[in-house]
């Protein structure tokens, strides 16, 4: 009767020690039992690039080539009533940004967040401020502010 | 019997372990998935927290609100001093209609608007006739027309003449300080062009942009450069502005 009670105990105890093992072998990651959903998630994805299905591309990816730009100042159409205006705005980091108004031009390096600045001086009345915005590739987008400088009360 | 009775005994246990360890490996599975265990905890409120909930609530929707409508009036041109330079297409009694950028454009006049000539002369409204470029300033209204308080007759801009250039130097003059640069973005489009005393010639070192000399400029380098045409010279540039791209 003792044989049989220590086999059980001995039998018992290799299956605990293999049922245990499995666990944590399961949750060390190197044996998938139980998955989880992210897991399986994740791994049909990566079966779905293994298989050469279409995934997109990260964000990063997709601004390649494309040149974003915006002025931010001056605004379209506003007014100043001082001489020197400054011209900012933002674009892709490092970007070539040119800029031309009616008695001079700039050509700017953006910096690491894609900001610029320069300062203009304007000419009475009417001003067209062409600012141009170019990658490494020579790609380029180009947005045209329009400005009067008046010292005239409005 | 014995030998039967302590089969069915090692049989028991080791069904009853298996059983308990598939269980446990279960619940880690499911608790690896969903984190920690949320523990529900009710708390009864009297009426003042409930109040004072209330209140908080009110409080943090009404700033929301604020927040919004700082946003939406930020973005939009009522009331904004604007100067709209266009042609006048229409003239009533009221006020013009003027064509800004292709875009038609409702501009009322002000009680004591100043309407000028290009000479700065005080003029009539009268003397606003339809195909007249002017500068209206005022402010945006709320029906975003233009209350116009002072109309400038304005003469039309000259066409610029500066040319911004991305391209790639093909040639370099030994004699003279002429540069070859050929457009990258319009195949087959050459410029020959000068570098005066006042150019202004630049090179990016390291992110930031250096001085440079002509002797800096190599073919193959990319550059972009803003470009006035030689009068009388069709095909011949002077660079007023030129930053190399390539770094050494």
């Amino acid at each position: 009767m003792k044989r049989e009670l220590f086999l059980a105990i001995l039998f018992g105890a290799i299956l605990g020690f293999a049922v245990t093992g499995t666990v944590w072998l399961k949750k060390e990651g190197k044996l998938s039992l139980f998955k989880t959903s992210s897991e399986k998630q994740t791994e049909t994805a990566e079966e779905n690039v293994n298989e050469g299905t279409p995934s997109p591309a990260p964000a990063e990816e997709k601004e390649t080539g494309k040149v974003f730009l915006e002025v931010s100042s001056p605004e379209q159409d506003s007014i100043s009533d001082k001489e020197k205006i400054t011209i900012s705005g933002k674009t892709l980091e490092n970007a070539i940004v040119v800029v031309v108004w009616e008695e001079g031009e700039d050509i700017l390096v953006a910096d690491g967040e894609g900001a610029f600045e320069t300062e203009i001086v304007l000419v009475s009345g009417e001003n067209q401020i062409d600012v141009t915005a170019y990658d490494d590739d020579g790609s380029s987008t180009a947005k045209t502010i329009t400005v009067t400088y008046s010292t005239a009360k409005i | 019997m014995n030998t039967k009775k302590s089969i069915f005994l090692v049989f028991r246990l080791m069904i009853m372990i298996l059983v308990l360890s598939l269980i446990f490996a279960r619940k880690s599975a499911v608790e690896a998935e969903n984190g920690a265990t949320p523990t529900a905890k009710v708390t009864i409120l009297n009426d003042d927290q409930k109040e004072e909930i209330e209140s908080l609530r009110e409080e943090v929707k009404k700033k929301v609100e604020e927040k919004l409508k700082t946003i939406t009036d930020e973005k939009s041109e009522v009331g904004k001093r604007r100067s709209w330079i266009g042609i006048i297409k229409e003239k009533t009694a009221a006020g013009l209609t003027l064509l800004v950028r292709g875009e038609t454009k409702q501009v009322k006049f002000d009680e004591g608007i100043k309407i000028v000539n290009s000479a700065r002369k005080d003029i009539k409204i009268d003397d606003l006739k339809p195909g007249i470029k002017v500068i209206a300033m005022g402010y945006v209204q709320e029906d975003e027309s233009l209350l116009a308080k002072r109309i400038v007759v304005a003469g039309n801009l000259e066409p610029r003449k500066t040319k911004v250039v991305f391209g790639k130097i093909t040639d370099k003059s030994k004699s003279g300080q002429i540069l070859v640069i050929a457009d990258a973005n319009e195949e087959g489009k050459d410029y020959e062009t000068i570098i005066d005393d006042k150019t202004k010639i630049l090179q990016v070192v390291a992110g930031k942009i250096k001085k440079a000399k002509y002797d800096d400029f190599k073919i193959g380098q990319s550059v972009v450069v803003v470009l006035t045409p030689v009068k009388g010279q069709e095909n011949r540039f002077t660079a007023k502005n030129i930053l190399i791209l390539t770094e050494d």
